[in-house]
């Protein structure tokens, strides 16, 4: 200890008499601030408001590669310094050990290296500070130190100092360091891929391509650049971090270099060269053709042969050293190995592989009951849950057959209050066999005990098409199927996603209660699952202390934060919910106003927002009232609307683009997800839209429909809803202009399921509103009402758009039928325009004719204007696909022009470029 | 005592640079002597365990350096003064010898005790003054004061010093002579130099080495011995034939040296195997060690069949 001790304060001695040293690290410390200082700078320009998790993750973004360099060259000249010294012979008459030496060293050059890491930490903390972000946490600025620089000021320091010993000076040891960083994973590459695994680049903890891409972001900023992409600072999220997480997915970014440190580490103890080793002689004719190049072959012997005789503690270090770097590669392979066996049993799940059990989904018929769910969550991120539910088959002939989605992670034990319960689990899929099954019309409880730590499994993307997202499917076929290297997924890399964790708590889906499953959720089709009955839950739940809860339905739970050991919380509350929906989501939030929680709405922020939320969400009084205008009877009577600002997950998450078909929240019973990333933008966030998103979301849940048809339900009722709320479409019925590009892809039904089309942008909102224009307001909601109201009779069927367009006919004024067939089922889209447009004079009377022209297919349906001195004069003309209608005009004031639709009620295509639906007056015709 | 048996060490590329030399080093100075390339840093390499021999035996008082599990002992026995020694410059005198002292370990001083003996050693070897400053100020001489510092801090059984005197001013190297001197009084001294004056002064017993072989093992009085009444001078002039020294010698007879003065007149230094003059010029010449080993040299290299004489250093111009 007190010779370790020496080595540290003679490293430290030396370092800061160093001229060479003290530039390094000015360079590294100036370098390592300078992010904080760039946010200090350029923020007021970004748009958004950043806490503290800004400062440190732009702060964190670089350091790991600033430090790699410095313990790098620190670490080269640490070793080499003191060999190219003359004093070296002294250091090597020690009697301490070569491996006790290095070792020594090493711990000297981390007690160096590391308190210089976390000083560019500290500084962009105090500029945090001095910027006016207050309630600073440690846990925000350690949490990065620890996972993602300290990791790799020990390795590369390891590697550096293993890597510079075994070269024995700077110049063999900066190519030896190239070498094996560059050939080690080339070489294991190939072997591993034989065994179906891969290697991470050595250099993959260092976040090359987010520094490069840092830079890149500043110089943008610096520039004053606005155009598309991000700028500088990036937001990181203030929601916490999962500590788990971010250890196991950074050492493991660190572990292929760990291990290459540890061999290096390991095999530097037979290449200090205090004793250099005897090497067989060669002897080289004076007149040999490669005098020379033996000549260089005899030094190299000389030089890269292990020093002879080594010390019992230099052999221990060495096996130390192999075996360090084998468990480490040892524990990649299991983790590899495990997560792909994983993978395996997913694929084969969600594919219907023969080698799982396959489960099939229930019928529609049996419907959930009233569900009672208590217990409680934590300690830590474990749950404890007694749930009973109650089972109701509505179908005619008896049912046994139950599916379930729950949370693989967690144990389950399952009974029933009559018969007896089989269950078979495959992945997150869960099969009930009741025997004897539920009769027809009659109804079961199930008891479900819930424990242990559920989790989402992560498994590393595949590479992406040029035009397809990756999916789990595509990604795990490519790997299985690889033939190169490049291909397969580095399972290593999987991780679990806690449901509770110090960034979130969110249980849901599978992770409260099983939930019943009609269809099973598909990934490249997110709309598929749709049928969700609603179910009568009363929720008893006790929590950890200081974490706030909220439930969907409405359900909040404060942390009593008072007192030397707060209290834990406790979340009562009942609601009729879909098991789908049924949540319970919290974690550093708090609520901005108790009082308006009481009132029927709450807003739950980040600490570190609760002023921007104040602000953005002090509307929400006024939404329930908004949601009672838009559709009555819908208000907040269902319960207590709980608006949570949810952490922004992943650098692609603070994309804050968002199609007109997408919502910017999500809606999950009385749970509204507000992302951070849309709370700390400084621009407005429009209640309409918010209230729009909500209502869509609980007119969805009133009754299941048609899964075939969930997209065009989902979309229907968002549209409905912003229509309701003076939010459609700025052009009104008219869509476009478009480029002639997207003409087939908005000449499409409306059932064709395809989430991704530009037609949800492009079109269908244009035609719910042509739709309201036709029909009016009110009969438009009220068939849909009607549509809806229905699902209240438990006989009811799913809703199907032919049920909802029957209603449309029904309630409508004037006929849609053919509005309805024509454009939202066979896709039709009349592009009408005025041609031949004559301005004539008889006596004192202007006679306009014309012609309305469709250019394109279906009825075009649309209102001639002539405008004049003294207001307007108008007709309607209708013409088909292909078909032009005449019009007339008469007027005794001067003409000013004649328009097409001027008010955008008429459905139809406007073309990018000149207009031709307007003609103007510019004297008589001739 | 520390035996040495058969070194022998033959380089990669087949350079034989020590050829089975056997030594025994006991209390006491102990001068190495030989011409450049005889390969005497080889075998002080080896004599530190710096360098594995190809063949031959280490034993430092018992301890066959042949055995892994011994040579951390036996590195305890050894302090060693390389010719290319410079300490860490960004210390002090005073905190090298701290760092050189807590490496050695120095038998568990610690605190006190440490800086008590680095005290010590430092007015020991005259650095006092000094021992503030960093030791890369510190002129060639006093990095050799501190150098043989280091080696002794922790009283080696054996102390190796390479060519320690080389490029010092007389008086320095007259003080190092003498500081060397009293280490020996209680430790086996190897001092290595091709510098006869200073093994002269300082050592009872001296070895030469030559092409790798141990030429010579005894006292200087004996290799005064052997060419006692048998070095002559012979003036002479330049460019006279038998170059370099002048005319032929007769047989037996070894041109040993010769020195050349301002005017260009040469006075050759003659060996002859008899004691007889060499030519009726030839005046006897007084012994020095230095002529005796010139003399030992130039024997072993007609015997070798290597070239002769030497020019002696502080002669000529």
């Amino acid at each position: 200890m007190r010779l370790t001790a020496a080595f540290v304060s003679h490293e430290w001695r030396t370092q800061w008499r160093s001229l060479r040293f003290r530039a390094f690290a000015a360079l590294y410390l100036a370098a390592g601030v300078a992010p904080a200082v760039l946010i200090h700078i350029l923020a007021p320009r970004s748009g958004y408001t950043f806490g503290e998790a800004t400062y440190a993750m732009e702060t964190t973004t670089v350091l790991p590669l600033l430090t790699a360099v410095f313990a790098l060259l620190l670490s080269l000249d640490g070793i080499t310094r003191e060999q190219s010294d003359g004093a070296w012979t002294t250091v090597t008459l020690c009697q301490v050990s070569s491996a006790g030496y290095l070792l020594r060293r090493w711990i000297a050059i981390l007690a160096v290296i590391l308190p210089l890491t976390a000083i560019p930490l500290l500084a962009a903390a105090a500029i945090t500070a001095m910027d006016g972000v207050t309630g600073l946490t440690v846990e925000t600025w350690l949490a990065p130190w620890l996972f993602q620089v300290l990791p790799v000021a020990v390795t590369v320091s390891a590697f550096a100092l293993g890597a510079g010993t075994i070269g024995g000076g700077p110049l063999a040891s900066l190519p030896l360091i190239a070498a094996v960083l560059a050939l080690v994973p080339a070489l294991a590459g190939e072997a591993l891929h034989r065994f179906r695994l891969v290697i991470d680049p050595p250099l993959q903890g260092l976040r090359l391509q987010f520094v490069t891409y840092a830079i890149a972001r500043a110089v943008k900023a610096a520039r004053g650049d606005r155009s598309w992409g991000f700028g500088y600072p990036m937001p990181g999220s203030e929601g916490g971090i999962d500590l788990r997480r971010m250890a196991v997915q950074q050492l493991v970014a660190a572990a292929p270099l760990a291990i290459l440190a540890a061999a290096a580490l390991g095999l530097a103890v037979l290449y200090l060269r205090r004793t250099r080793p005897d090497v067989r002689p060669r002897p080289i004719r004076s007149d040999h053709p490669f005098r020379s190049f033996i000549l260089t072959w005899n030094r190299l012997r000389e030089r890269y042969k292990p020093d002879p005789a080594p010390a019992l503690a230099d052999r221990a270090a060495l096996v130390a050293g192999l075996l360090a770097a084998s468990l480490l590669a040892g524990l990649l392979v299991s983790r590899a190995y495990g997560y792909e066996a994983l993978a395996a049993v997913r694929y084969a799940v969600e594919t219907g592989g023969s080698s799982v059990p396959r489960i099939d989904p229930m019928s529609a018929q049996v419907v959930p009951g009233l569900w009672r769910v208590r217990g409680e969550i934590g300690p830590g991120s474990r749950v404890s849950f007694e749930v009973s539910g109650e089972m109701i088959n509505r179908g005619p002939r008896p049912a046994g057959h139950l599916a379930f989605l729950l949370d693989p992670s967690l144990e389950l034990a399952a009974a029933a209050d009559s018969g007896t319960v089989t269950a078979t689990r495959t992945w997150d899929r869960l099969a009930l066999e009741l025997a004897p099954p539920i009769p027809a019309g009659g109804r079961r409880e199930l008891r479900f005990r819930l424990s242990g730590e559920p989790a989402r499994t992560v498994f590393p993307e595949g590479r992406p098409g040029i035009f397809a997202r990756p999916t789990f499917k595509g990604g795990y076929e490519q790997h299985r199927d690889a033939e190169f290297s490049r291909d397969r997924i580095n399972f290593a890399r999987s991780f679990r996603e806690r449901s509770i964790s110090g960034r979130k708590v969110d249980l849901s889906r599978g992770a409260l209660v099983p939930v019943p499953a009609y269809a099973w959720p598909r990934e490249d089709d997110e709309t598929a699952e749709s049928i969700s009955p609603q179910a009568k839950v009363e929720l008893s739940l006790s929590g950890p202390a200081g974490v706030f809860l909220a439930d969907s339905c409405g359900g909040i739970a404060v942390p009593d934060g008072a007192g030397a050991r707060p209290a834990g919380t406790r979340l009562e509350s009942s609601c009729a919910t879909s098991l789908s929906d049924l949540s319970v989501v919290g974690g550093r939030q708090r609520l901005l106003d108790e009082r308006s929680a009481n009132e029927g709405g709450a807003v739950a922020a980040f600490p570190a927002h609760r002023r921007l939320a104040g602000l953005h969400l002090g509307f929400l009084e006024r939404s329930a009232d908004m949601l009672k205008a838009a559709w009555p009877g819908i208000g907040m009577s269902s319960g207590r609307l709980v608006v949570v600002e949810w952490p922004t997950d992943g650098d692609a998450a603070y994309w804050r683009y968002h199609s007109p078909g997408q919502s910017f929240v999500t809606v999950r019973g009385n749970l509204v997800f507000l992302q951070e990333s849309e709370l700390i933008w400084l621009g407005e966030i429009r209640p309409e839209r918010m209230v729009a998103e909500i209502l869509a979301v609980r007119l969805a849940n009133r009754r299941r429909v048609d899964p075939g048809q969930s997209l065009f339900f989902q979309q229907l009722f968002r549209n409905v809803a912003l229509e309701r709320l003076g939010l459609g479409p700025e052009n009104g019925a008219m869509v476009g202009p478009v480029p002639p590009s997207q003409y087939e892809t908005i000449r499409a039904s409306a059932l064709r399921q395809e989430p991704w089309s530009p037609y949800w942008d492009s079109r269908f909102p244009s035609l719910i509103s042509a739709l309201k224009s036709r029909m009016g307001e009110e009969p438009l909601r009220a068939a849909v009402e009607e549509l809806l109201a229905r699902g209240d009779d438990p006989g009811a069927g799913a809703g199907t758009a032919a049920e909802l367009f029957a209603l449309f006919e029904k309630h409508s004024p004037e006929p849609v039928g053919r509005m309805i067939q024509e454009y939202f089922l066979d896709g039709k889209l009349p592009y009408p325009v005025l041609a031949d447009v004559r301005f004539r004079r008889s006596g004192d009377t202007w006679r306009v004719t014309g012609r309305m022209v469709n250019e394109g297919q279906g009825e075009a349906l649309c209102k001639v204007v002539l405008t004049t001195d003294l207001g307007p004069e108008s007709t309607v003309a209708r013409a088909d696909g292909g078909q032009a209608a005449g019009f007339e005009l008469a007027t005794r004031h001067r003409p000013q022009g004649v328009f097409l639709d001027p008010g955008h009620e008429c459905h139809r295509l406007v073309e990018s470029g000149g207009a031709r639906d307007r003609v103007y007056f510019e004297g008589e015709s001739r | 005592m520390i035996e040495l048996e058969g070194l022998t060490k033959i380089y990669a590329d087949g350079t034989a640079a020590l050829n089975g030399v056997s030594l025994t080093l006991d209390q006491g100075m102990f001068g190495l002597l030989g011409p450049n390339g005889a390969g005497k840093t080889t075998f002080l390499s080896i004599l530190v365990l710096a360098l594995e021999p190809s063949a031959g035996r280490r034993v430092y008082d018992g301890l066959d350096a042949a055995r892994p599990g011994l040579r951390g002992e036996i590195r305890k026995r050894i302090g060693y003064l390389p010719q290319d020694y410079k300490p860490i410059p960004y210390l002090t005198g005073e905190e090298y010898l701290l760092h050189c002292a807590r490496l050695r370990g120095m038998g568990g001083m610690v605190g006190g005790a440490l800086r008590g003996r680095v005290k010590e050693l430092i007015e020991g070897v005259g650095l006092a003054a000094a021992a503030r400053r960093a030791a890369g100020t510190y002129s060639g001489g006093m990095q050799r004061r501190l150098g043989i510092a280091q080696a002794i801090l922790h009283s080696p059984r054996l102390l190796v010093v390479d060519e320690p005197t080389a490029g010092l001013d007389p008086e320095e190297r007259i003080r190092f002579r003498s500081l060397v001197s009293e280490v020996a009084e209680n430790t086996a001294v190897l001092l290595s130099t091709h510098i006869v004056e200073d093994v002269e002064a300082t050592c009872p017993r001296l070895a030469v080495i030559g092409r790798g072989r141990l030429l010579f093992d005894g006292s200087p009085t004996e290799l005064l011995r052997q060419s006692a009444g048998r070095l002559w001078r012979i003036p002479s002039s330049p460019g006279a034939p038998g170059a370099p020294g002048g005319g032929p010698l007769p047989p037996g007879a070894l041109e040993v040296s010769y020195r050349a003065d301002r005017q260009g007149d040469v006075e050759r230094v003659v060996w002859s195997a008899d004691p007889v003059p060499p030519g009726p010029d030839a005046l006897p010449r007084e012994v020095g060690l230095e002529e005796a080993y010139a003399a030992f040299l130039s024997r072993e290299a007609a015997r070798q069949g290597a070239p002769g004489p030497v020019l002696l250093e502080g002669a000529g111009a």
